[in-house]
């Protein structure tokens, strides 16, 4: 183990990997300050040039992007009441309020000082979650899996958006996207329409840069091009640092543990835990009067929450191959391509390069506080960048990406029809990530159905033979009947009152 | 484009019939409880049973005297010029795949940089400059320092 952690700790301590850190340190941080433009959005456009880099380098910029891109959101959300990316959107109008007052350095202050913390509480909480759970699901088979994956894509429809329905929909769409190519039982080709490039699946990146950078390049151009920024100045960010920390460390040891643990459930990602933890704060806060008027306690159970959370999603991610969002769900593409199976073996089998992760991440949240205060310093010059340049640079950045994956135009075909497919699902108020976790899932949960099927010669019951299987088992369909009859219930309940 | 619950749902019954169509041809292997058709059956059935629900809590709507509106264009898109910038976005991306492969990387993505920023009516000297800087620095990135081969036509040939 310490032998581990010494080759681990030695392949960041390189100039390659701390350079990379740093590049997409920025990055992150650049993109994350722009309105509209999410965390899973900059990782989706930077895995083209990942794929070329070594594993270390290319999963530490993942992990740091994600990391920066979260916080940066928070920047034009207490300055202009526009949250930089969903996870940010849950406190913009208390940072807003007290950048309305004048005190704009507190809210940002807060968030990045309960960002970092928040961030490394998170790692030490994956490093210590991701090897307890890999040592008890080395005994899990492809029944444990099979429940796992349902279990995952059931969470995702429950915690996902505002509509059951609509969240179903989405899962539906991606677990169609995920059937079509060969299928591995008999190597019949499934709804490729005859296209060879189709025969392999719909290849994932290419998807991915299509759903969240095109669908909004698209969003962008015909709505905000005009959108004028005016922004107040800034004034000390270090003083309120500290006290911020010192009065508000409980919360934020609170929220680091309850983000961590929501961003580990498939499909509630960064922005969930910052929902929660900011309700949860104001309601056990000894003066719940003072939220939504501009006060810190609020910004800072959310800023360390969504930081958090974004370890947590890589504990299922590692141990079972099931992403916690939409950025691990990238992030498990990755992985692959440089031949690392997530995997409960995954801690004996790649034991160094999964620390060196967690210490890509440790680093990466730690240089987040002095590039995080250059980043505010320079947000007034980053948000002055007009839309209408900025969109046609990350189209191609898209295009090149999606053509660089597979060296084939026809990544770009799939990205425009993918794209096109997310705008149209937004306009109709149905969630992207459910799909997302649909087309990841949906081939973890036919393997395993099939290889359990072969197993038992196509006894169903043989799913619920082994003790975990049957208890996931039983927890999935406990939550199935939970998401079918809870309107009846409450419409139930309306009735009698 | 916002579809109603009506026809939305509508559609997603009849996308879930052909998905359920389309799998019943698939070939059956003989020994097996559960074929390549029973996945992409069951996510018919869902998008069927989605849609239905949809339906019918439209309908139910109806009856009770609302009238929720079959089709709504979101209001970002009733002025001409953003649809045209959309469709400005959606014809560089189709021309690049067309283009590429003739006339290669650098002068495609030139001239697709220099339109589209036009069409975002970005001034005169920033597009010039981004058309004519941008794929250069690209070019460099995915095939100096990435290695990744990009197509080649008339320009890579005179420079490289």
């Amino acid at each position: 183990m310490p032998e581990t952690l010494a080759t681990a700790l030695a392949s960041v301590l390189t100039f390659e990997v701390l350079l990379t850190i740093f590049l997409s340190a920025l990055y992150g941080l650049f993109v994350g300050s722009i309105p509209g433009l999410t965390a899973t959005m900059s990782v989706a456009l930077l895995v083209p040039i990942t794929f070329f880099l070594d594993p270390v380098p290319a999963v530490a910029a993942i992990v740091t992007t994600t990391a920066t891109a979260i916080f940066a959101g928070d920047i034009p959300g207490a300055l202009l009441r526009i949250p930089g990316t969903p996870a940010s959107a849950a406190y913009v109008d208390e940072a807003f309020a007290l950048t309305q007052r004048g005190e704009s350095e507190k809210g940002l202050g807060t968030s990045l000082v309960t960002a970092v913390i928040g961030g490394v509480i998170g790692v030490l909480l994956l490093t210590l979650f991701a090897s307890q759970l890999a040592s008890i699901a080395v005994r899990f088979s492809s029944m444990e899996y099979f429940w796992l994956g349902c279990l995952g894509l059931s969470a995702a429809v429950a915690v996902a958006g505002k509509s059951v329905l609509r969240s179903a929909l989405s899962l539906l769409i991606g677990l169609m996207i995920s059937t079509v190519g060969i299928d591995i039982a008999t190597g019949h080709p499934r709804f490729t329409f005859g296209a060879i490039d189709l025969l392999d699946g719909v290849s994932f990146i290419p998807a991915m840069i299509g759903m969240f950078a095109l669908s909004q390049v698209l969003r962008t151009v015909t709505s905000d091009l005009q959108t004028e920024t005016v922004i107040t100045k800034i004034g000390s960010l270090s003083r309120f640092m500290v006290t911020t920390v010192r009065r508000f460390w409980l919360n934020i040891l609170r929220s680091s543990l309850l983000g961590n643990v929501l961003g580990a459930l498939p499909g509630a990602g960064a922005d969930i835990a910052a929902w929660i933890c900011y309700s949860l704060s104001k309601r056990f806060s000894k003066t719940p009067e003072k939220f939504g008027k501009g006060y810190e306690e609020g910004v800072a159970d959310a800023g360390a929450a969504n930081n958090s959370a974004v370890a947590g999603a890589w504990v299922p991610a590692l141990v079972f191959g099931i992403p916690g969002d939409s950025v691990t769900a990238i992030g498990i593409g990755v992985l692959m391509l440089k031949g690392i199976t997530p995997s409960p073996r995954v801690f004996q089998t790649d034991g160094d390069l999964v620390y060196a992760i967690f210490f890509a991440f440790i680093i990466a949240n730690l240089i987040m506080l002095p590039l995080g205060i250059l980043a505010i310093r320079s947000a007034r010059r980053v948000l002055a960048i007009p839309k209408r340049v900025l969109m046609p640079l990350i189209l191609a950045f898209s295009i090149l990406g999606a053509y660089a994956v597979d060296n084939t135009t026809f990544s770009i075909w799939i990205m425009l029809v993918l794209g096109l497919l997310a705008y149209f699902m937004e306009s109709n108020d149905i969630p992207i990530a459910p799909a997302i976790l649909g087309i990841v899932l949906g081939k973890v949960i036919e393997k395993n159905f099939l290889i359990t099927m072969i197993k038992t010669q196509g006894d169903l019951l043989g799913f619920f033979e082994r003790p975990i299987a049957a208890g996931l088992g039983a927890a999935t369909v406990a939550l199935w009947l939970y998401l079918c009859f809870s309107p009846l219930l409450r419409k139930w309940r309306q009735k009698t009152t | 484009m916002k579809l109603g619950d009506l026809p939305l749902g509508l559609l997603a019954c009849l996308f879930g019939l052909a998905v359920i169509f389309e799998a019943a041809r698939f070939p059956v292997m003989a020994g097996m409880a559960y074929g390549p058709d029973f996945f992409p059956t069951i996510i018919g059935a869902g998008f069927c049973i989605c849609g239905l629900l949809l339906v019918s809590g439209d309908l139910r709507a109806r009856l009770t005297g609302n009238r929720p509106a079959l089709f709504a264009l979101e209001p970002a898109l009733h002025s001409g010029k953003a649809l045209l910038r959309a469709f400005a976005v959606l014809i560089s991306v189709v021309l690049f795949v067309l283009l590429v492969k003739p006339f290669g990387f650098l002068l495609t993505l030139s001239l697709l940089m220099l339109f589209l920023l036009r069409s975002l009516a970005a001034g005169w000297r920033v597009s010039l400059a981004l058309a004519a800087l941008l794929p250069f620095a690209l070019h460099f990135c995915f095939t100096g320092l990435l290695r990744v081969p990009l197509p080649r036509g008339v320009l890579e040939s005179l420079l490289f």
